[in-house]
């Protein structure tokens, strides 16, 4: 009865063993098969109730975003009474945030809070006992909710969604008034392409700063990476100041990727030490270099460590060559207690021209009596925390930090340049078809629609503004 | 003997005859009384119908089987397609009408309706019949002392109830054009507890066109070729007499400006709310200082008379001081008046009291239609007239009321937005008023409505027949166009012609369309097996409707999937008895609005202002408990 299949993170936040995501509605199969691959399987059906193990993927990359559960539950036989798919996987901001967020670009729509249980009371799954129930739970989260929206409404996000609505409520008032009093207006040249201009610019603005706040609300993951041995253990250890990782002289000692929560200026990182990476390893020292190579995929940030005692190896090349440019680095020498085989220079030549690093540091953890381990590895930890809040900033001041804003702002971002096309303002490859350059009403579907896209977010949706702006700019009317 | 009947219309003007004629037509004997028979029908403003908006209006109107669109195609005499240099959503109708014509059709169609009685006499009272179960309006008392009785009566009094026309500082009791006003009702609707509000609107002089200079002025022509308002016509006179354009100008502003003290609002005499959509040219100068001109056009008022309407250039300065003004605009010099500007204020109620049907919510026996609903403009009354003669017809067969929403009808928009936000001042239609007018055109209207007119019993058998032809024609020609395919060589013969980008393969004539540089005319010279529309109009309009169709497919089926979602909300129906105050969950404010708008659906209920999506959360739980139960 209430048509758009919803999804939600259904677990409580914070760190937790496993996490779910549940999706509700008659599309949430469908979804959930576009997501979800199995393992050792490639049958797409899924039985009811029967559990499969697979991976998430993004559809479009085919990237692996996570290992995962999943189970089918038919409607009516289901919590809400609609067809419902629960995704297992782990716990944690990142892992669920991904999910979900992959989720509602296949279309699925954010869940309005209690929106699970009142599906079910109104699909009868709940009975009239629980009705009370049901609505002081729409209230009080909506009461929550309203909260939360208006503490955000004091923040300059709103006024930020705000400016923009105002750019676009321009435009609309402009082109109601020429189509209302086509005789009031000369000419009907370029109506509000400026206007939306202007506006596709403080959206995108606004989805930086998307990142950026998923950066805050579900950390960073760094990664250590180097061939064997180099000491990618000893500066995990001294940079979470705990014996987490095992630290032997032995190559290939770190078998499995080991992770750790730390606080970098009230950012949370997830530091990730991983197995060294080399050719012609055995069996099990194999797996856990195939799982260093996903740990390095999936991370924000890297430190690729050297070892200053010995000559720069094939195995150092190797690495070096396949860092990816798209993510930040810093590069450092490590051993510096030992004599050196090779200097910052040399080291430097071996990274691809298109890896920033920085400059190299360099890098002693033998103890000298006087400087704790930490302090030892300042140096790096200044240049990761430098990295991390940079990429903040470089994002936007501004921190969208909700999947619901920001699916809210991706729609207002296509529909304006939807409206861009429809006005012949270049911008999409065109209106719903392709081609209503000039068309004042198309593009009045879209500035329309992203003009509520922002209003959902900060909680206004009254439609008089645009009649009310009309009288108040144009001298129109007998 | 004036009893013998069901329903009885009070006031004779766009709403009042729409009411009455529906009301007969639905087999009601109906009594439509006026306080003079040269008001009927009568345009105390502009002499024209339609406009953005508006002319969607009336072409509902026309398609449900009412009396407008037929009349105005008989008595105008000059028609435009507005917005054509736009997409057909939004493109309008609009024709100057000869007043006088336009009254004496439509006095016509009044006579000719068969247990329809058309009487002079003054309303100045209601008469009630109390029942256990509350007041009800059981006829009307007359200024001759004579009751006149009825089941049902419809309230279309304009901007007569209570009138006073304010010019400059001088005020009387006086309805449009010199008529009378309609004092006695007003005080004793007042005495009967109705609580009324005060509304005001102006009108321009009226000037001989012997004195105008049109050397100075730019010539405004009709369309060559008009387009109906009524479906039932397939072509019409072309009369074509032209308007005038001139401006105001930095003098014209300067002499208004000096003198606002010698206007009646600006000099505190009138205390009614007045319309954005029409200022007054003291509004114009004092709320848009900057601009340097606004544009005046001088619509003449018929065939058989001088007299010049000049739109734009309504006041209520003195009448000195108006000859003095317009005698400053180019082309005006030496304008000779025959009747000076005012403005009017008028009695109405707050539409938040009516039904959807357009019944009055605290009295049974009493609809209303028209100004007095807080609207303006001759459309607007004439599609509320319709609606309320429909329902209380139906009323009294015990049929649920004849409702159209917004995703219907311009007539559903007008009247979800009346009684579910209500208006603080004169209300007009606006095509922006409508959001999903990609599917609303005035070129359609009778395929979205005429089946349903129909069924109700008001849009005759040849009406729908004609209807029922277009859309097969419509969806035959549509079909066709999807499936004749002409080769690449063909085809970009046209495009390159048109600078459009060419084609590989070989397409079907649908693809072409969908072209901007290619309409359907356009077509014509690779699309051998055409229809021929010279044979038969209805396949004209069929090959527009299949145009249109396929050229905006995209954003078409966008709003349809819009209007998809908007039903489901929209069809959930509300019960009338609910009892707001008792509903747990509900905030307070909720609880009262609803409480007062009584809303007929989820859909509509959502719409009030200080209802929020968790108080129609809690209504949906509501109603989950009640059919569970």
């Amino acid at each position: 009865m209430t048509g758009d299949t919803i999804a939600a993170v259904s677990t409580a936040p914070g760190e937790g063993g496993i996490g779910v995501v549940r999706i509700s509605g008659d599309r949430s199969l469908e979804i959930m098969g576009r997501v979800f691959v199995r393992v050792g399987s490639c049958g797409t059906d899924f039985a009811e109730r029967t559990v499969y193990y697979g991976h998430i993927v993004e559809p479009l990359s085919a990237e692996r975003v996570d290992e995962a559960l999943v189970f089918f539950m038919k409607g009516p036989r289901s919590y809400t009474g609609e067809d419902v798919c629960e995704i297992q996987c782990h716990g944690g901001g990142v892992p669920l945030r991904r999910v979900l967020d992959i989720v509602c670009g296949l279309g699925a729509v954010p869940a309005q809070p209690g929106e699970f249980t009142k599906r079910a009371f109104l699909n009868g799954r709940l009975d009239l006992a629980q009705a009370g129930a049901v609505i002081d739970l729409i209230r009080s989260k909506t009461a929550r909710g309203y909260h939360a929206a208006r503490e955000q409404a004091e923040g300059r996000l709103s006024e930020r969604v705000r400016a923009v609505r105002e750019v676009l409520l321009g435009a609309l008032a402009e082109i109601a008034a020429r189509i209302d009093y086509p005789e009031g207006f000369e000419g009907d040249g370029g109506v509000g392409i400026g206007a939306l201009r202007s506006a596709a610019e403080g959206v995108a603005a606004l989805l930086d700063g998307a990142e950026a706040g998923r950066i805050v609300r579900d950390g960073v993951r760094v990664v250590i990476v180097g061939r064997p041995n180099v000491g990618k253990s000893s500066l995990f250890n001294a940079l979470v100041r705990e014996d987490a990782a095992i630290v032997a002289p032995t190559p290939g000692t770190t078998r499995d990727a080991l992770e750790i929560w730390l606080d970098m200026g009230g950012v949370p990182v997830l530091l990730t030490d991983t197995a060294g990476m080399r050719e012609g390893a055995e069996e099990i020292e194999a797996l856990g270099i195939e799982r260093a190579k996903e740990q390095y995929e999936r991370a924000d940030l890297a430190v690729f460590l050297l070892d200053g005692s010995e000559p720069l190896s094939e195995a150092d090349r190797a690495i070096a060559g396949g860092l990816d440019p798209e993510k930040k680095h810093v590069v450092a020498i490590g051993k510096g207690d030992l004599p050196q085989a090779f200097g910052a220079a040399e080291a430097a030549a071996i990274l691809p021209p298109e890896i920033e690093a920085g400059e190299i540091v360099r890098l002693s953890l033998i103890d000298d009596g006087q400087r704790t381990d930490k302090e030892k590895a300042g140096e790096i930890e200044r240049r990761l925390e430098g990295l991390v809040m940079g990429g903040i900033a470089a994002g936007s001041s501004l921190l969208v930090t909700k999947a619901r804003h920001k699916a809210l702002l991706e729609r207002a971002a296509a529909e304006i340049a939807e409206g861009m096309a429809a006005l012949g303002g270049g911008g999409a490859s065109g209106g719903a078809d392709g081609n209503f350059a000039g068309a004042p009403e198309f593009a009045e579907v879209n500035i329309r629609a992203a003009w509520e896209a922002l209003g959902e977010i900060i909680g206004e949706t009254a439609t008089d503004d645009i009649i009310d702006r009309v009288f108040e700019e144009f001298c129109v009317g007998k | 003997m004036k009893n013998n009947y069901e329903i009885i219309v009070v006031g004779a003007g766009h709403a009042g005859c729409e009411a009455a004629l529906a009301s007969a037509r639905l087999g009601k004997r109906t009594l439509l009384l006026t306080m003079g028979f040269e008001q009927i029908a009568h345009m105390p403003c502009n002499p024209s119908i339609g406009g953005t908006g508006k002319g969607q209006l009336v072409k509902e109107v026309d398609a449900l089987g009412g009396e407008m669109g037929a009349l105005i195609d008989k008595a105008f005499i000059q028609s435009r397609m507005l917005n054509r240099s736009k997409g057909p959503a939004v493109w309008s109708p609009r024709a100057q009408a000869d007043k006088e014509k336009y009254h004496a059709e439509m006095r016509k169609a009044l006579e000719g309706q068969e247990r329809l009685d058309l009487c002079e006499g003054e309303v100045i009272r209601l008469l009630y019949d109390g029942r256990p179960d509350g007041r009800r309006v059981a006829g009307v008392l007359l200024r001759s002392g004579e009751e006149c009785r009825a089941a049902v009566t419809i309230l279309a009094t304009g901007t007569y109830l209570g009138s006073k026309v304010f010019v400059s500082d001088r005020v009387y009791e006086s309805g449009p054009a010199g008529f009378a006003a309609s004092t006695a009702l007003a005080k004793s609707l007042k005495e009967d507890g109705f609580e009324l509000r005060r509304f005001k609107t102006g009108t321009p002089a009226r000037v001989f066109a012997g004195s105008l200079d049109y050397e100075k002025m730019t010539e405004q022509r009709g369309d060559e070729n008009p387009v109906p308002f009524s479906y039932i016509n397939d072509e019409v006179n072309n009369c074509n007499v032209s308007c005038w354009l001139t401006y105001t100008s930095p003098d014209v502003h300067k002499l208004v400006f000096d003198n606002l003290g010698k206007t009646a609002p600006y000099g505190g005499h009138t205390t009614g709310v007045g319309t954005r959509y029409c200022l007054s040219i003291e509004d114009k100068v004092s709320r848009f200082p900057d601009r340097e001109r606004h544009q005046l056009f001088l619509e003449p008022e018929g065939l058989h008379t001088d007299e010049v309407y000049v739109q734009g250039m309504s006041t209520s300065l003195p009448e000195e001081l108006q000859e003095r003004a317009y005698r400053l605009v180019p082309g005006m010099e030496r304008a000779e008046f025959s009747r000076y500007a005012y403005s009017i204020e008028y009695d109405c109620l707050d539409p938040l009291t009516l039904t959807p049907a357009l019944a009055y919510k605290g009295v049974g026996g009493l609809f209303c239609a028209g100004q007095i609903n807080g609207t303006s403009g001759y459309e607007e009354a004439a599609a509320q007239g319709l609606m309320a003669g429909i329902n209380a017809a139906r009323e009294l067969d015990g049929l649920p009321p004849f409702l159209l929403d917004r995703s219907e009808a311009y007539i559903g928009v007008l009247i979800d937005d009346l009684v579910t936000k209500g208006t603080e001042e004169p209300y007009r239609i606006m095509t922006s008023r409508a959001e999903f007018r990609l599917v609303l055109r005035q070129d359609n209207a009778d395929l979205r409505l005429t089946e349903k007119g129909y069924e109700i019993g008001l849009a005759s058998r040849g009406r729908y027949e004609r209807c029922l032809a277009k859309k097969q024609a419509a969806e035959a020609e549509i079909a066709r166009l999807r499936e004749t395919k002409v080769t690449a060589e063909a085809a970009n013969k046209l495009l390159l012609a048109v600078g459009s980008a060419p084609v590989k393969e070989s397409v079907s004539l649908s693809y072409l369309l969908t072209r901007p540089e290619i309409d359907y005319a356009a077509l014509a010279e690779i699309d051998e097996n055409r229809p021929d529309t010279g044979k038969a109009p209805i396949l004209r309009s069929a090959a527009e409707q299949a145009e249109i169709e396929i050229k905006y497919a995209g954003y078409i089926e966008k709003q349809r999937q819009q209007i998809a979602k908007f039903g489901k909300l929209e069809h959930q129906t509300l019960p009338e008895d609910l009892d707001y105050a008792a509903l747990e969950g509900l905030r307070l404010e909720a609880r009262q609005k609803l409480a007062q708008i009584r809303p007929v659906s989820l859909g509509q209920a959502a719409r009030i202002s200080g209802v929020s999506p968790a108080d129609i959360s809690v209504l949906m739980v509501h109603l989950g408990r009640v059919k569970n139960h």
